[in-house]
């Protein structure tokens, strides 16, 4: 009998939570099939089956959660089965006794606490790099043939290590005031999802030890909205279709102005500064029970029709909690928008390492001044830049503020 | 034939091995091919061509008898016949696979098939006939051919490439071969054991352009030791006939017009790309072949590719392994890092047979590395095989010693490198390809001995 246990599927992941069993105990299973779905801090993945055999005994129920590593569930290799079926079953039984829905993840790492004798099993490769570096292969993840670690694994190790170091920050637990009941009121309580928990901690660390500016401009977007009604017209009648929303402007413009002013494409370093080299654009989506940011990669070099595809894709994946953690890791700038739900003006957190995100609201019709002193309807959005100070100065923020809306104000000049 | 669940277009080693493993995995597959199944590989590449350069290598044998004491006089070929025997051995691989496709109940479609933008595969037969097929998923493995210069008409007499080289029963005197990588030197070895005056034309610095350089030095000396005329760092600018001579002028380390009764254009190869795609469907592509994703799929959904169609290396053993995971990535959803490490084997003598990277190119990473080399003269067995040609170069990292490229040129090299392949699949070090016992007396000792040898602690030497 083998254990399944729980896989590391994101860097930054340190537990994670079923969310369903897709095979009940008893079921045979087949090598590479999706056995279960497991939610990570980010995203909710497949767990594929390592070997074929039967789903013996599950140890982790849905909903509940495990840290990396602890087994979650038993399985009997194919081989092995013919042989030793009598006695599987037992231990399944027993299993079944001592293990009561609600067991609590601690007291189960405990039982099922791998033996200091038993083999781990190894590429010589990997056990060198670990002494060279002094890690304990019991303490990695392998991903090879039958949870072998290899190379990769031991340094995945390393740098998931390395960035812990970076994040022991003083705040170990979201502390926060927590309410207490109170008489009178009536509550349900909702445990929190591992999205909720991942928010709460890395926005409280954001919003309490990066100090945060705000810049912000009012825009006018007529011209915008035109090209915008033209370039929609002639895609319409395309053969192949295609709708820009302002968002997509919204987004090119943030790369044409980051190219003008780079110095607002970096992220503190404690020691130092790092200025990226490259624009990722992250863009905040909303999800039932929380958010995420998918991340456009590589978006210097993209048109305004590549942008917009991308997005469209990743949102539409990141609503279907489908995001890889390659496609919402490595931003270096944030778009929000809350103008779909008609909010004229918001201040956004900025969502670390990075050091600007823009809050985008809705485009509006207002009465405008125009320069002969007559009264127009104009279209105008408000935009926030939330700057961490320790990276940007107000000056820098303002030069890149300033740009971005003189490229919405002249779109055309965003699109050569 | 309505409730096929793949077609694969194309029956060389991506197409048939994909389609072997879709039908393991219970899947209905047809495969369009108009040619013979097995593709260039089993037909115009590798097999028939290693059955030419087995007649060479045994007739340069011979012609060393008396080094062994052995004494053979009047030693003659018919040339009619070598090419016969190669034409068997690639009927034999060939018929091989159609009866694995039998037996599998895999349904081969003798017709040339092109893909429209309904994703419809229209197939046209030997008779003019046409037919539509479909299927949910399509897999696109029609690989290479083999380019032209655009001066030249390859007729098949005096203008070769290296399939008219593989079936035409007239022996050249003389000819000259244009490119010097594996097929360039394969042919090159092949008519001058053969009898012919050879004259290599190459573009780049050294012959086998991308290999380790002290590799491709190493057989450039002995080919020229061979009698073989290599003209690096040369292209050919211009050539035309007169009567039954082709007169060609170079242009670069050498400026002179040279003529010939035959030239082997071994130039690279191209992808059969515009062959199977209808006009009104187009796919993406990188450097002239398909671009695909991690799961081998194309820019178009449902559409995939494997083989030498998406790009290098461009050799029959990585289109086996793309063929493989394409379908593990269709049907058991997988994705894949394409393959890497790849071996690579040059079936001249000496063999050379590398994988991983080249000394220039660790260099070039940065990497901290030791190398070693250990030649065949040190080696027992090459000894008493009287080929003590060669040696075997191994590059590790300093201090991991992990294995970062093998090297090897000399008797079997192609034999050889699979070790190092699976050292390197296991994710083994210097020290494991020591700690294994080789048998004595084998050349395979001379893997250990360059390992020890790279740790600085060479035994035998």
């Amino acid at each position: 009998m083998k254990e399944i246990t729980m896989p590391l599927l994101s860097p930054s992941m340190s537990e994670g939570q079923i969310v369903r069993w897709l095979k009940k105990e008893g079921d045979p299973i087949q090598e590479g099939e999706v056995i279960a779905e497991i939610e990570t801090d980010k995203a909710i993945m497949d767990l594929e089956a390592f070997e074929s055999g039967v789903l013996k005994k599950i140890l982790l129920p849905e909903g509940g959660r495990a840290p990396v590593n602890a087994p979650i569930a038993l399985i009997e290799p194919e081989a092995e089965e013919a042989i030793s079926a009598p006695q599987v079953q037992k231990e399944a039984m027993e299993g079944r006794e001592t293990s009561s829905l609600t067991k609590p993840v601690g007291q189960l790492r405990e039982v099922t606490k791998k033996e200091p004798s038993q083999r781990i099993k190894s590429s010589p490769l990997a056990r060198k790099i670990a002494q060279e570096e002094g890690v304990e292969l019991s303490s990695i993840q392998g991903t090879g043939p039958g949870g072998r670690i290899l190379k990769r694994d031991v340094l995945s190790s390393l740098e998931q290590k390395a960035l812990e170091q970076k994040e022991k920050l003083p705040i170990q637990k979201p502390p926060g005031i927590s309410a207490a009941p109170q008489p009178g009121l009536s509550e349900t309580k909702i445990p929190l999802s591992m999205m909720r928990e991942k928010i709460a901690k890395r926005l409280l660390e954001s919003k309490t030890t990066i100090p945060h500016f705000y810049l912000e401009t009012e825009i006018f977007v007529s011209s915008l909205s035109r090209l915008r009604n033209e370039l929609n017209l002639y895609y319409s009648q395309h053969e192949q279709p295609w709708k820009f929303t302002y968002n997509d402007f919204f987004l090119k413009a943030t790369v044409e102005a980051v190219k003008k002013v780079p110095s607002v494409n970096a992220s503190w370093n404690i020691d130092s500064i790092l200025k990226h080299n490259i624009i990722n654009i992250a863009l905040a989506v909303a999800l039932e029970d929380g958010l995420i940011t998918p991340v456009i990669k590589n978006a210097q070099d993209k048109s305004l029709m590549t942008l917009s595809k991308e997005a469209k894709e990743l949102i539409q994946k990141a609503q279907e909690r489908k995001l890889s953690p390659e496609e919402y890791m490595g931003g270096t700038i944030t778009v929000s928008n809350l103008g779909m739900y008609g909010i004229d003006n918001f201040f956004a957190i900025i969502d670390p390492p990075q050091a600007m995100i823009l809050a985008i609201g809705a485009v509006v019709k207002k009465p405008l001044i125009d320069s002969q002193n007559n009264i127009i309807v104009g279209e105008v959005v408000r935009v926030t830049a939330s700057c961490d100070h320790r990276v940007i100065d107000g000056a820098t923020g303002a030069k890149f503020l300033k740009e971005f809306k003189s490229l919405l104000e002249n779109p055309l000049s965003m699109l050569v | 034939m309505n409730t096929l669940d793949l077609i694969i277009l194309g029956g060389g080693p991506a197409g048939y091995v994909a389609a072997l493993r879709a039908s393991q995995l219970g899947k209905k597959v047809a495969v369009v091919e108009a040619d013979k199944l097995g593709g260039v590989c089993s037909n115009w590449g590798c097999i028939p061509s290693k059955t030419l350069l087995k007649t060479a290598e045994f007739m340069e044998r011979c012609r060393k008898a008396d080094a062994f004491g052995l004494e053979i006089s009047g030693l003659k070929f018919d040339y009619s016949k070598v090419i016969a025997r190669s034409r068997q051995s690639a009927n034999r691989m060939s018929s091989g696979v159609e009866y694995l496709f039998k037996s599998r109940g895999i349904q081969w479609i003798k017709a040339k098939g092109k893909i429209n933008k309904d994703k419809k595969i229209r197939m046209t037969f030997a008779d003019g006939k046409t037919e539509e097929l479909s299927a949910p998923y399509i897999l696109l493995s029609t690989g290479c051919k083999a380019k032209t210069l655009p001066f030249i008409k390859v007729d098949g007499k005096m203008i070769l490439t290296s399939r008219e080289a593989l079936e035409t029963t007239r022996l050249p005197k003389k000819i000259i071969i244009v490119g010097g990588g594996a097929i360039g030197v394969e042919f090159a070895y092949f008519y001058k054991c053969m009898g012919s005056e050879v004259i290599i034309v190459e573009m780049a610095s050294d012959i086998l352009p991308g290999t380790d350089s002290e590799i491709s030095k190493a057989l450039q000396k002995s080919f020229s030791k061979k009698g073989i005329t290599i003209y690096c760092s040369t292209v050919v600018e211009k050539c035309w006939n007169i009567k039954e001579k082709i007169h060609v002028r170079l242009k670069g380390a050498v400026n002179e017009t040279i003529e010939s009764e035959a030239m082997l254009l071994a130039i690279g190869v191209s992808a059969h790309l515009e062959d199977i795609l209808e006009p009104d469907f187009e796919l993406q592509t990188q450097n002239g072949f398909i671009a695909v994703d991690e799961k081998y799929q194309t820019s178009v959904d449902g559409i995939f590719a494997a083989g030498d169609i998406i790009g290098p290396p461009l050799l029959a053993h990585a289109a086996f392994r793309e063929g493989w995971e394409a379908i593990e990535c269709i049907f058991l959803g997988k994705t894949s890092t394409r393959p890497h490490f790849v071996p690579s084997c040059v079936y001249c003598q000496p063999q050379v047979a590398t994988v991983g990277m080249t000394e220039e190119e660790v260099k070039k990473a940065n990497i901290p590395y030791k190398v070693a080399k250990y030649p065949y003269s040190a080696n027992g067995k090459a000894v008493a095989s009287g080929e003590i040609e060669g040696f075997v170069k191994l590059l590790i990292s300093d201090p991991e010693r992990e294995i970062l490229g093998a090297h090897i040129i000399g008797e079997d090299a192609s034999e050889l490198i699979g070790e190092f392949s699976l050292a390197k699949t296991l994710e083994s070090t210097a020290e494991e390809l020591f700690l294994a016992i080789h048998p004595h007396p084998t050349l395979s000792e001379m893997i250990g001995e360059v390992a020890l040898l790279a740790e600085g602690k060479g035994l035998h030497l």
